[in-house]
């Protein structure tokens, strides 16, 4: 997978922005966690997207191990039924960035990889400059902790937010 | 004559202590608390420097720098970022496309090495 090949040769501590096609952004989602585990030990998943259960369903279709996997569920808790597990976390709204902050500082420091699904359901929840500023300080974070991190972002958003998202990328790559 | 150093950060307190810190130096100082007016501004009233943030509601520091650069009669405007946003790779690359004159990471922590470079670029 060309987004894994890329981001694996980039240094531990940088940061992959992927632009995805409106229909291809679960596909790549998906794709990329069945294929990470060849590169990484541990992937951290932050979900604002779609549901921990989505992402249960089709490990389990693919027999993908969960536990290598942590997830940060930022819907499920306000729109829809949370499935108990020991590898997810629910955060009671995706307007909570304080306590997605604080939960990717616990998460994040044994993962290889951050996944950030996706920054314009973000950016539609919190506004684009609160979400920017957001990810600056997580990138930063990231930075600090020598942890890789890849945030999705759907083509059809804003070209403003992905021209500014782009700014605290190391890699911009379109699929 | 005074040069004179226009402050763009949409939070009123970081634009008056940076505008304090430009006065002590001599310089006069002038903030804006919106990206949308400095165009506007810079083609009545000339500025030595303008020092933009980066993460402003309405207009982004470098959509304002997009802007200078356009248009004929400020294109040339020395103009310096002042802001948290700690660039990665590709984004230096594409900040440098619009020429800014420096990259002032917030927050100032060490003010003689600020005060030093603000004097290097407008004396």
């Amino acid at each position: 997978m060309e987004v894994l090949k890329l981001i694996s040769t980039l240094g531990k501590n940088k940061n992959l922005v992927l632009v995805c096609k409106n229909k291809k952004t679960e596909n790549v989602t998906m794709e990329l966690c069945k294929h990470s585990l060849k590169k990484f030990k541990k992937v951290c998943i932050v979900t604002s997207n779609r549901p921990y259960s989505d992402f249960l369903e089709y490990f389990k279709k693919n027999k993908i191990d969960v536990s290598r996997f942590r997830f940060i569920d930022c819907i499920s808790a306000n729109y829809m039924q949370k499935v108990p597990s020991p590898n997810c976390t629910y955060i009671s709204s995706p307007r909570a960035l304080t306590e997605l902050s604080i939960e990717l500082g616990r998460e994040s420091i044994d993962a290889d990889l951050v996944i950030l699904d996706n920054v314009s359901s973000l950016s539609f929840y919190n506004g684009e400059v609160l979400t920017l500023r957001f990810l600056n300080s997580l990138t930063m974070k990231f930075r600090k902790i020598k942890t890789k991190s890849l945030f999705l972002i759907t083509s059809g958003t804003n070209k403003e937010t992905l021209a500014n998202l782009g700014l605290f990328a190391d890699k911009i790559l379109a699929v | 004559m005074v040069k004179k150093v226009l402050i763009v950060d949409d939070e009123k307190d970081i634009a008056d202590s940076v505008k304090l810190v430009v006065e002590k130096l001599g310089y006069h100082a002038k903030t804006l608390n919106t990206g949308t007016s400095v165009v506007d501004l810079l083609k009545k009233e000339k500025f030595d420097l303008v020092m933009l943030d980066m993460l402003m509601p309405e207009m982004t520091g470098r959509q304002v720098l997009e802007n200078i650069r356009k248009e004929p009669k400020t294109k040339n405007q020395k103009v310096a970022f002042l802001t948290v946003v700690q660039l990665g790779q590709a984004g230096e690359q594409s900040v440098k496309k619009l020429k800014p004159a420096a990259y002032f990471q917030k927050p100032i922590t060490d003010l003689a090495e600020f005060r030093k470079q603000l004097k290097k670029l407008l004396d």
